[in-house]
């Protein structure tokens, strides 16, 4: 089974959380594909660590669960990622998580003449922090889930033409924000 | 949605492999002349690469993975090697893991192909060129290099396996002599036709190299020197996709004629004419070639070059018929796609391009299934490096045919604009 088991589908894993004996192996190897992605929303959805790691707890213990009784899923990605959404969306309710430009550390470091990825990295997560909820989450389906456009729209309930649209403009404002960046780099080159 | 805004997201979806050969070809086009959107393309491409890092940054802590499978009942500290998430975010659907491999493939093959033609077949015509050896380096990095003829001349990080084949299709047209500091290189060198031939040491750029390099190394590389030609022999090759670095030097050695594969261009453009009269007749249904030409020449000399090309196009066709003994004439029309072939020759006007740019002339004479047919065009070539051309060219065809013993003529006019690689 442990061998073999990385062969089998998304649904096909999550139909096997309900046979007792291969629930653990299956969920193991569905936290291993979906993990990732989901605690990744969670944390850049939130900004706060600790309130995603409650999430996505919450998100993986529901999904297994749901698994447990025998849900039928055509969409195992697509489900739980609906389920992380929803579960942030109430925490975000509940505590509301607000961010000013002020809040974050944008200055060039002087002289600065190289921006390695990671470093960069760090800008785009202060600067997506700065983002209208819609466009947020849209790059971050796009970008950090690898959401298709069609994915995005069925899990935020806008249309195909609306969800590339926030992609596009969500990555649009992060330019505008990181264009400082942007400009020392070229001119550092 | 203005014409800035259309090219930005199709820059976003080119860097997501999801953009048809026409509209590459097309934003490709938009990239090399204009300034705005390059600059575009390095900050999406930056932001790739930034979205790439963090998603890999963010794996849930063992303290939370444990967790969860303790409550699950599961044994906690026992979580299976494999369900730590990995890193596959990017290769989630099936399209786009193919488009990874696919890329991946493609990039492969267009190194090896690069590095054979670099070693065996791409010397050029009696110049002092410099090599970069290198030993025992690291084949784990993501960089890639380009030199132009002997230089390194840009290195970039790749955001994931597939974009591997963007930046190196792009760093033809993208990356400025800028990375090197300005004192050693001007833009000149890489623009101009005039000769420069001076030795100047070899500065490295910070982007060049990696963190963990020692000063020592790159001192290595700074008391190097070499020599460019002129900038007509520059040519972009991928030096390798690891770091090069370690135990390497540069050395120089006599290069020889240039091959007969690096003759050889393929061309694609895009016709957009028009019938003389104009007309809005209908006509039957046509190809994936309509309107779309491709070609491929082989260079005799610098300014003569001769190929074969093809395509399909509609031509409009007014003529008189005589359908019986003594009966009028009627005037039949008809506006049918038609392919066509032939045989090309194209004469640059200058011997050396001005900032990349040379006029050229070129003349066709091929067949259709109805006729002769025959085009001259006027264009302008753009070749910001040895292997790429951007083309824009004025252009008027006909198809010359025969229907009962009189002769006629459907000509064209229009423009055309595309794209051509060499070997």
């Amino acid at each position: 089974m442990k061998q073999r088991i990385t062969a089998y589908t998304d649904e096909e894993l999550f139909a096997c959380l309900s046979e007792t004996n291969e629930a653990e192996a299956a969920f193991s190897e569905l936290y291993r594909r979906l993990g990732q992605r989901m605690y990744a929303y969670c944390v850049r959805v939130l900004g706060d660590m600790r309130l995603a790691e409650d999430v996505f707890q919450e998100a993986m213990l529901k999904f297994y669960r749901a698994g447990q009784e025998g849900t039928k899923v055509k969409n195992v990605a697509g489900y739980l990622m609906q389920s992380v959404r929803n579960l942030c969306l109430n925490a975000k309710r509940d505590r509301k998580i607000t961010f000013s430009f002020e809040d974050f550390d944008l200055h060039t470091p002087s002289g600065a003449a190289r921006y390695e990825a990671e470093e960069l990295a760090q800008l785009v997560v202060s600067a997506l922090e700065l983002l209208d909820d819609e466009y947020r989450e849209a790059v971050i389906l796009r970008e950090y889930d690898g959401f298709s456009y069609q994915e995005i729209a069925e899990l935020t309930g806008c249309t195909e033409v609306n969800a590339r649209t926030r992609v596009f403009r969500g990555k649009q404002h992060l330019r505008t924000i990181l264009q400082p960046y942007f400009n020392d780099i070229v001119k550092h080159r | 949605m203005n014409y800035s805004e259309h090219y930005s997201e199709k820059i976003h979806d080119y860097l997501d492999g999801t953009l048809g050969d026409v509209e590459e070809a097309s934003l490709l086009g938009a990239i090399a002349t204009s300034a705005e959107l390059r600059d575009e393309l390095r900050h999406a491409i930056a932001l790739k690469a930034a979205f790439k890092a963090d998603v890999q940054a963010l794996t849930p802590p063992p303290h939370l993975t444990n967790s969860i499978f303790a409550n699950l009942g599961f044994i906690s500290s026992g979580v299976p090697h494999h369900a730590l998430p990995n890193e596959t975010v990017h290769a989630r659907s099936s399209n786009t893991a193919l488009a990874s491999v696919l890329s991946s493939l493609l990039t492969a093959v267009l190194l090896l192909s690069w590095n054979l033609l670099g070693t065996q077949g791409s010397k050029k015509r009696s110049d002092t060129q410099a090599t970069f050896a290198q030993n025992n380096a690291p084949s784990t990095s993501p960089l890639i290099y380009w030199r132009i003829s002997s230089a390194p001349r840009a290195a970039f990080r790749s955001p994931t396996p597939a974009h591997s084949q963007v930046a190196s299709m792009l760093a033809v047209s993208q990356f400025s002599p800028s990375v090197f500091s300005p004192s050693v290189f001007s833009s000149s060198v890489f623009s101009s036709s005039e000769s420069v031939s001076s030795t100047f040491p070899l500065e490295p750029a910070p982007e060049l190299f990696p963190e963990h390099e020692s000063p020592q190394e790159q001192i290595t590389i700074t008391n190097n020197s070499f020599r460019l030609n002129t900038a007509s022999e520059l040519v972009p090759m991928p030096i390798a996709n690891t770091l090069p670095l370690e135990n390497g030097s540069f050395n120089t050695q006599t290069s020889e004629q240039e091959s007969w594969l690096q003759r050889v261009q393929i061309h694609a453009r895009r016709i957009v004419s028009t019938s003389l009269p104009a007309t809005e007749f209908p006509s039957n249904p046509s190809s994936f070639l309509r309107n779309t030409a491709l070609a491929a020449t082989f260079k005799l000399s610098e300014r003569h070059s001769v190929g074969v090309e093809c395509s399909e196009e509609t031509f409009y066709q007014r003529f008189q018929e005589r359908l019986g003994e003594g009966e009028s004439p009627v005037t039949i029309q008809q506006n049918p796609s038609l392919f066509w072939a032939g045989i090309s020759y194209r004469y640059l006007l200058l011997e050396n391009p001005t900032h990349g740019f040379n006029p050229f002339l070129q003349g066709l004479v091929g067949g259709t299934q109805l006729g002769a047919t025959g085009r001259v065009m006027l264009g302008l070539n753009y070749s910001p490096d040895a292997k790429t051309e951007f083309t824009l060219g004025l252009e008027t065809s006909a198809l010359v045919f025969l229907h009962q013993g009189v002769l006629y003529a459907s000509p064209k006019l229009g423009f055309s604009y595309g794209v051509s690689l060499r070997f």
